[in-house]
C-alpha cells in the first residue's frame, strides 16, 4: 500500500530521468531497468524489491488533469488579447 | 562650464555604477545551472528569460541579485524539469508579462507547478507558431520551431521544443533548448532564415543534436552549451565536439567555463566572457558538495572509497537506493566499509 511512485520525466541518451516521490528526487537508471515500451510521461509503481511497474491508470488520469490545467490557460490566452 | 563638468561627472559615476550591459546593445547570459538550461536576454530595460533550470536551481536569486524584477518574455522550451523547474520560482517572485510554451501535456508534479504558476500570475500564455516574431525594442525574438502548437502531440518532448532566433541589427543568435537533429532538419526544410553569429547547441550539446547540415546553415563564429561539469549523461558528446572542432567554430560550456556572457552590437561585432562564479545555491545543488549515489556518473563513483569501476556500475544498476545504507547490499561492502563512506564525507547523505 506504502509503494512509492516514480514518473518518467525523460528519456535521452540511452537512459531514463525519472523523478521519484513527492519530491520529484532526480534518479537516471538505464532504460533496460524499465519494462518495455514505457514513454515520457508514463508513471510506474515500485515495488518491495525495487521493480518499476507501470501504473496506467495514474498515467492516464495525470495526463487528462494536466491537459485541463492547459486548456484553461489557452483559454485564458483568449480573453486576454 | 561648471555644469558640463557635473554633467560629465555625473555620466562617469553612472558607467562605474550601473549594472554591466546597460550600456551593451544586447547581452545574452548562459547561466551557470549545471544540468540544465537557462538563458537570460537583455537589451535596454527589457528581459527575456528562456528556461530555468532544475526546480532546486535558484534562477530567481539570480535575478534579483542582478536587480531584475520584471521579465517581459519567458520562453519554456519544452516540458522537462531541466528547464521548466526554476521557472516556478521566477513566476512566483517575479512580474511576468507573457509566457511561450508548446502546448504539450507532461504528467510530472515538476511540469504541474510550472502550469499552475502560470495560472496563478498575470502572464498572458501564447503557443506560438514558426515564422511569429516579438519586438522588444531593437531587440526581436523570432520563432524558428515548432511549426505551432503541439497541444495534440504525445511524442517526444524534445520533438517540438521552442527554438528562437534573436536579432538585434547585425546580429543574431539561435538558442536551441533540447531541439535534435530532426528538428533541426525539419526548420531547414521549412525555410526559415536561421543563420546566426552565436548558436547554443541543442539538448546541451548530446551527439543527438548538433546535425553537420544544421550547423553549416546557422553558421555560428561562436557556440556554446548548457551542462553540468561532470554530466552524468556524458555531455557534451564528444562527436558534437568534433563536427565544431572540424569547422573550426570556437565553443564554450558553462561545465567548463562557469556563466557565458555575450554582448552583441548592432553591426554584428559581439565578445564574449565567462565567469566562474556560481549562481547563489546552484552549486550546493548540483552534486558539487556531494556525490548522490542516485545521480552521480561512473566516474564520479568511483572517487568514494571502496568503490571502483565494478562496484560503480553495480550501484548505477542498483538505482534508485534509498539510503546510504543500502549499499552494505553490495558484495564486498559491509558495515565497517559503509562507515568508511560515510566518514570519506564525500557522499550526500
Amino acid at each position: 500500500m506504502n509503494n512509492q511512485y516514480a514518473v518518467i520525466d525523460k528519456i535521452s541518451d540511452g537512459a531514463a530521468t525519472l523523478l521519484v516521490g513527492e519530491e520529484e528526487k532526480e534518479v537516471i537508471i538505464g532504460l533496460d531497468q524499465l519494462p518495455a515500451d514505457v514513454k515520457e510521461g508514463d508513471w510506474l509503481e515500485m515495488d518491495e524489491n525495487g521493480n518499476f511497474i507501470p501504473a496506467p491508470d495514474i498515467t492516464r488520469e495525470r495526463r487528462r488533469d494536466i491537459r485541463g490545467k492547459l486548456d484553461k490557460l489557452r483559454n485564458r490566452k483568449i480573453s486576454n488579447d | 562650464m561648471r555644469k558640463n563638468k557635473i554633467f560629465a561627472g555625473i555620466i562617469i559615476v553612472l558607467a562605474l555604477i550601473w549594472p554591466q550591459g546597460l550600456f551593451a546593445e544586447i547581452t545574452i547570459t548562459a547561466i551557470d545551472v549545471g544540468q540544465g538550461d537557462a538563458v537570460l536576454v537583455s537589451h535596454e530595460s527589457y528581459a527575456v528569460l528562456i528556461d530555468g533550470g532544475r526546480p532546486t536551481n535558484p534562477v530567481a536569486d539570480y535575478l534579483k541579485d542582478n536587480c531584475i524584477s520584471r521579465i517581459h518574455l519567458m520562453v519554456a522550451t519544452h516540458a522537462h524539469a531541466d528547464h521548466v523547474g526554476g521557472l516556478v520560482g521566477v513566476l512566483n517572485r517575479k512580474d511576468v508579462d507573457k509566457v511561450l510554451y508548446n502546448g504539450q501535456t507532461h504528467t510530472t508534479l515538476t511540469f504541474e507547478r510550472f502550469i499552475d504558476a502560470i495560472l496563478d500570475s498575470d502572464a498572458v500564455y501564447q503557443e506560438p507558431e514558426r515564422g511569429e516574431s516579438f519586438e522588444f525594442g531593437e531587440m526581436e525574438i523570432q520563432i524558428l520551431h515548432p511549426e505551432g502548437s503541439a497541444a495534440d502531440y504525445d511524442g517526444h518532448l524534445h520533438d517540438k521544443n521552442i527554438v528562437v532566433r534573436i536579432v538585434y541589427g547585425d546580429f543574431a543568435a539561435v538558442i536551441s533548448g533540447d531541439i535534435e537533429r530532426e528538428g533541426e532538419l525539419e526548420m531547414l526544410a521549412s525555410g526559415v532564415d536561421v543563420s546566426a553569429q552565436v548558436l547554443e547547441l541543442g539538448h546541451h550539446g548530446s551527439r543527438t543534436s548538433g546535425h553537420p547540415k544544421w550547423i553549416r546553415a546557422v553558421n555560428p563564429e561562436f557556440v556554446f552549451w548548457q551542462a553540468a561539469e561532470d554530466s552524468p549523461y556524458g555531455h557534451p558528446h564528444r562527436e558534437t565536439l568534433a563536427t565544431l572542432n572540424r569547422y573550426g567554430i570556437e565553443a564554450k560550456g558553462t561545465g567548463t567555463h562557469g556563466m557565458i556572457i555575450i554582448t552583441g552590437q548592432n553591426d554584428g561585432n559581439f565578445s564574449i566572457n565567462t565567469s566562474r562564479s556560481p549562481v547563489s545555491g546552484t552549486r550546493r545543488s548540483l552534486r558539487e558538495a556531494c556525490i548522490d549515489i542516485n545521480m552521480a556518473s561512473l566516474s564520479e563513483l568511483t572517487e568514494i572509497v571502496h568503490i571502483g569501476e565494478a562496484r560503480a556500475k553495480v550501484i548505477i544498476e542498483g538505482r534508485p537506493w534509498e539510503s546510504l545504507n543500502e549499499l552494505t547490499r553490495i558484495r564486498g561492502i559491509g558495515a565497517g566499509r559503509l562507515q568508511d563512506i560515510i566518514d570519506q564525507g564525500i557522499v550526500c547523505e
